[in-house]
């Protein structure tokens, strides 16, 4: 078998092992010489001649767009190849307890049930909260019996709801490293401040969601009143997770109660204005017809939650207004519901129709819906009277239009 | 051991996953990746760690696929051996029929894409820089960014025939 060592070049292949950018005959970037420049392989020099021909040829910045397409398009293909998520594929024995004899044939691998997967170790709590159900239904505790699986039920949603999260975290990771913008494809992916404290919310929600749970099902047990005890399902979390997170993170409680108005069934703007806060005032709306609806919302004072570098340098700030499918569910996201554009193809720009304060752009590579804004001019963003969102994809181009954002940015 | 130790912290799960994707087949894929660190266990320290890894588990995999079908049949055997003997190791319940079909789509996709264009795409999706990809397949670092556009449009391409296929046959609903 062969794989000692990096398999044989030959000579001529390393001749050329400085990254120089092709041109095609006629005077345009090379396509392979594209997307080593969004991968950000070429030095310095290199990178600015690409830099400077882009921004001037029409044609090489659609070839820019269309590239960002496609490796958006094909890192989604290759996740998809995951069936599981990324934490939960191996639990691989280290190599110093299975260094063979020499001259052995490596043993395969067998993997520790019990550490197979989060999600095992879920049903197996699920398991066991029914059985336990059906024992002390069978001893005439029937109040206890619905308490104890409300419980049960409750610590699912609670460890499925982190391993999904965890997931989710992983992927978008892996999504925000290729992310790259397509003038300046160098510019430093920020750490996504919103991503950890949506993550660390969402873990918060179906802890507390979880502990509400449990508290409700021992008030049960003690009581013989038919109280309506929470049921805590990995579906059913979403709104009451939601409704947690915002009694303990105002900043994104808009975010939630977003989501959870999605999730039940109310459409897009449908939840703008709607908080009970006076200060309540929608970021942008946008419909996007009967089928697809997204919604962003926040109050003004939250802005400097979801542009938490605001008052730092006012010259770019992303923002991840992170979005999930609806299907996946995961507490504590803002809603994307089934975005319209949803394919390999797929690119988002956000402009402002009047004075040039807001631009922006976002992949849509699948359901998920990250946006970043970026603010050119130091100038204070006191109205977005109308802001036009186009979404391109492989076969089709939607244009809406966002009404009623209103944020407040303090300058430096 | 200090060595193997990190080694094996930052490069298994990587490993993994790239060998995953790419055979389709977990247990094989944790098996070669064992034999990975193993190897590198025989040779540190590595000059650069990363491309070698992936650069032996890339020829591991290539050398499984000249195998002879008795030995892969062999393989397939133990597998199973293995699978009745450990009945408590199952695999995870799919989420939805849509992401089963997605998977499918996905791996009938990345099979057609030529072997080159293959992996270096799954190496690339593991993060691997162009001097990493054209370490590990023996590849002159210019032709790594053409490489992989090919393979990125192509796949993404085959991938949009299939699901255009399946929606004009009426198939599951993708929204």
């Amino acid at each position: 078998m062969r794989g000692e060592a990096p398999m044989s070049h030959n000579e001529n292949d390393h001749v050329d092992d400085v990254l120089r950018v092709q041109w095609t005959p006629d005077g345009h970037v090379g396509e392979g010489s594209l997307h080593t420049w969004l991968d950000d392989a070429f030095d310095a020099h290199e990178a600015a001649r690409i830099m400077a021909h882009v921004v001037e040829c029409a044609m090489c910045t659609a070839a820019v767009a269309e590239a960002r397409g496609l490796m958006a398009g094909s890192s989604r293909i290759v996740r998809a190849l995951d069936d599981l998520p990324a934490q939960v594929i191996t639990t691989g024995t280290h190599p110093s307890r299975v260094m063979p004899r020499e001259g052995a044939a490596p043993r395969l691998h067998t993997v520790v049930w019990w550490k197979r997967s989060v999600w095992q170790a879920a049903a197996m709590v699920l398991i066991a909260g029914g059985a336990t159900a059906v024992w002390v239904r069978g001893t005439n505790g029937r109040v206890l019996a619905t308490a104890t699986a409300d419980r049960v039920i409750s610590d699912q949603a609670q460890v499925a709801g982190e391993a999904e999260t965890i997931n989710e975290e992983t992927q978008r990771a892996r999504v925000s490293e290729r992310r790259v913008d397509a003038v300046t494809p160098r510019v430093a992916e920020r750490a996504p401040a919103g991503t950890a404290a949506t993550t660390t919310a969402a873990t918060t929600a179906a802890t507390t969601t979880a502990d509400a749970a449990e508290k409700a099902a021992s008030k049960a047990s003690v009581s013989p009143a038919p109280t309506p005890t929470p049921r805590a399902t990995v579906a059913g979390a979403v709104p009451a997770a939601a409704a947690s997170v915002a009694s303990a993170e105002p900043a994104t409680e808009a975010l939630k109660r977003s989501m959870s108005d999605a999730l039940a069934g109310r459409g897009a703007g449908s939840s703008a204005g709607t908080g009970a806060d006076a200060n309540a005032a929608p970021i942008m709306t946008a419909r996007m017809g009967a089928r697809s609806a997204y919604t962003a919302e926040a109050r003004a004072s939250d802005c400097m939650a979801l542009f938490p570098d605001a008052g730092a340098t006012n010259q770019q700030l992303p923002t991840q207004l992170r979005g999930t499918p609806i299907g996946t569910r995961a507490p504590g996201m803002l809603l994307v519901h089934d975005w319209p554009t949803r394919g390999a193809e797929t690119s988002l720009i956000l402009k402002q129709k009047g004075p040039d304060v807001l631009q922006g752009s976002a992949d849509s590579p699948d359901e998920e819906l990250t946006l970043r804004l970026q603010f050119p001019s130091r100038s204070a963003i006191t109205g977005l009277p109308q802001v036009t969102i186009t979404t391109r994809s492989a076969n089709r181009t939607v244009t809406v239009t966002v009404q009623s954002a209103v944020c407040k940015y303090p300058m430096p | 051991m200090d060595d193997i130790d990190r080694l094996f912290r930052e490069y298994h799960l990587p490993i993994v996953r790239y060998l995953w994707r790419r055979l389709g087949d977990r247990d094989l894929a944790e098996e070669f990746a064992q034999e990975t660190f193993v190897r590198a266990l025989r040779h540190l320290p590595l000059a650069n760690e990363r491309a070698w890894l992936f650069a032996v588990a890339t020829n591991l995999v290539r050398d499984e696929a000249r195998r002879t079908s008795r030995q892969r049949h062999h393989l397939s055997l133990l597998r199973d051996e293995l699978t009745a003997t450990a009945a408590e190791v199952q695999e995870p319940e799919p989420t939805s029929l849509e992401r089963m079909q997605e998977q499918a789509f996905a791996r009938r996709a990345v099979e057609t894409l030529a072997e080159k264009d293959r992996m270096a795409l799954l190496l690339r999706e593991e993060g691997l820089d162009y001097h990493e990809i054209a370490s590990a397949l023996g590849l002159s670092v210019g032709s790594v960014g053409t490489t992989l556009s090919r393979a990125r449009r192509r796949l993404v391409e085959i991938h949009e025939t299939m699901v255009r296929a399946r929606d004009a046959r009426g198939g599951a609903d993708v929204a």
